[in-house]
């Protein structure tokens, strides 16, 4: 859903607008975060810090940049993956193979959810495996390199080219539910 | 924002970006370019959203309410952008022994301007007012909105002091209006130069508790 009051008031930093994209758009985007680290509490302080780093961030958003909600989940998911990454480099662990510390519902729309499986399903063997290694395992484009054995040039150029076949076939202009 | 076509352009970190694929460096690298790029940003802004549709496989769930007040805590009563400036007027006014009190004293000022805003465009115009209705089986509490006849502004008031979100409805789609800010007794909202809408709605965790028709018949 795409709102351009909020969009707007949010590109000019009104407190308001950032405790109504959370109240939004907080349920998503702590999913997301709560996916890459597995815990409770450090998805809270994922979100959070976000937020608060937007705000005290001149021109982090304008509404040239898009949807609100598609721009925080990128921030919130890069937050989730740095704070991941430097803890894997810290213990040597491999990135979103430890399981949840304790369970939490989630509500997954059934509709948009076939929907994303169609269109990754139309994808290339090849492609799938880009989407899967980098969105849904959380690894680097260098890691993928490594793991695959394949030039880092190559590797960038297959992901970029998945994602962009998964933009087309989910035939979409990225509206997707909010929330 | 100038499209420097002097700059090399981003190309696959693009998509690399919104996959979450780039090293913190590049990350930074590509965020830096696409404030002087239109062409790039728009690539960004294609892949973040197509992003953002992969991500619907995580489902959504409701935060725990320890982070939603953390949350109102940081955006609700916080000081200006700018805080030396508060300071600096604290000294210019003779209310340095007073700064414990910086946080309380910027919300009350807030009610005191937005009460008075209300009361004035009261006094210099026709208005009307409408109960809120509850949804479904939600509890609210007495609650109206009070609107000038020419759609010019809207004045939200609610019994309690609990903070709501308050959305318009009108016919191109939903617009939020804002949060309510509570005194000790109610919670308000004055909006000035909504946007076109024919209902209001009070958002409490996400949940729509009420609404209200607002029936413009004198619009500006």
């Amino acid at each position: 859903m795409h709102d351009p009051a909020l969009e707007a008031a949010f590109a000019e930093r009104r407190e308001w607008a950032y405790e109504a994209a959370y109240r939004r758009f907080g349920g998503r985007l702590y999913a997301i975060a709560r996916h890459v680290l597995r815990d409770s509490q450090a998805a809270q302080d994922c979100v959070h810090d976000v937020l608060l780093r937007l705000w005290k961030k001149p021109n982090a958003y304008t509404p040239e940049r898009g949807l609100l909600q598609a721009f925080l989940a990128t921030c919130v998911r890069n937050d989730a993956l740095a704070r991941v990454r430097s803890e894997a480099r810290r213990t040597q662990l491999r990135l979103l193979v430890a399981p949840d510390a304790e369970s939490y519902d989630l509500e997954v729309d059934p509709v948009e959810s076939a929907r994303i499986d169609r269109a990754i399903g139309e994808l290339t063997d090849l492609q799938r495996q880009m989407i899967q290694l980098a969105y849904f395992r959380g690894m680097t484009h260098k890691e993928i390199a490594t793991q695959l054995d394949e030039p880092v040039g190559t590797v960038k150029s297959r992901l970029a080219s998945a994602l962009r076949a998964l933009r087309t076939s989910l035939g979409t202009t990225g509206a997707s539910h909010a929330g | 924002m100038p499209d420097n076509a002097q700059a090399h352009h981003i190309d696959d970190d693009a998509e690399l970006y919104a996959l979450g694929s780039l090293d913190a460096d590049e990350r930074t690298a590509v965020e830096a370019h696409i404030a002087t790029s239109n062409a790039c940003l728009q690539r960004v802004r294609d892949a973040e959203e197509t992003a953002f549709a992969l991500s619907a496989q995580f489902g959504s769930t409701t935060p725990p309410a320890e982070l939603d007040t953390r949350i109102a805590g940081a955006f609700s009563r916080r000081m200006p952008a700018r805080p030396w400036l508060a300071i600096a007027a604290a000294f210019i006014i003779g209310l340095l022994p007073s700064i414990p009190l910086t946080y309380d004293r910027v919300h009350h000022d807030r009610l005191l301007r937005m009460h008075d805003e209300a009361v004035t465009a009261m006094v210099t115009s026709h208005f009307a007012h409408a109960q809120f209705a509850p949804a479904g089986g939600a509890a609210l509490p007495p609650s109206k909105v009070i609107f000038a006849r020419d759609g010019s502004w809207l004045y939200i008031v609610i019994s309690g002091a609990h903070r709501y979100t308050v959305e318009g409805v009108g016919p191109d789609g939903m617009h939020a209006l804002g949060e309510t800010s509570p005194t000790s007794s109610t919670s308000q909202l004055f909006v000035e130069r909504p946007p076109h809408i024919r209902s209001v709605r009070l958002v409490d965790n996400g949940t729509n508790i009420g609404s209200a028709n607002v029936i413009v018949t004198n619009a500006r």
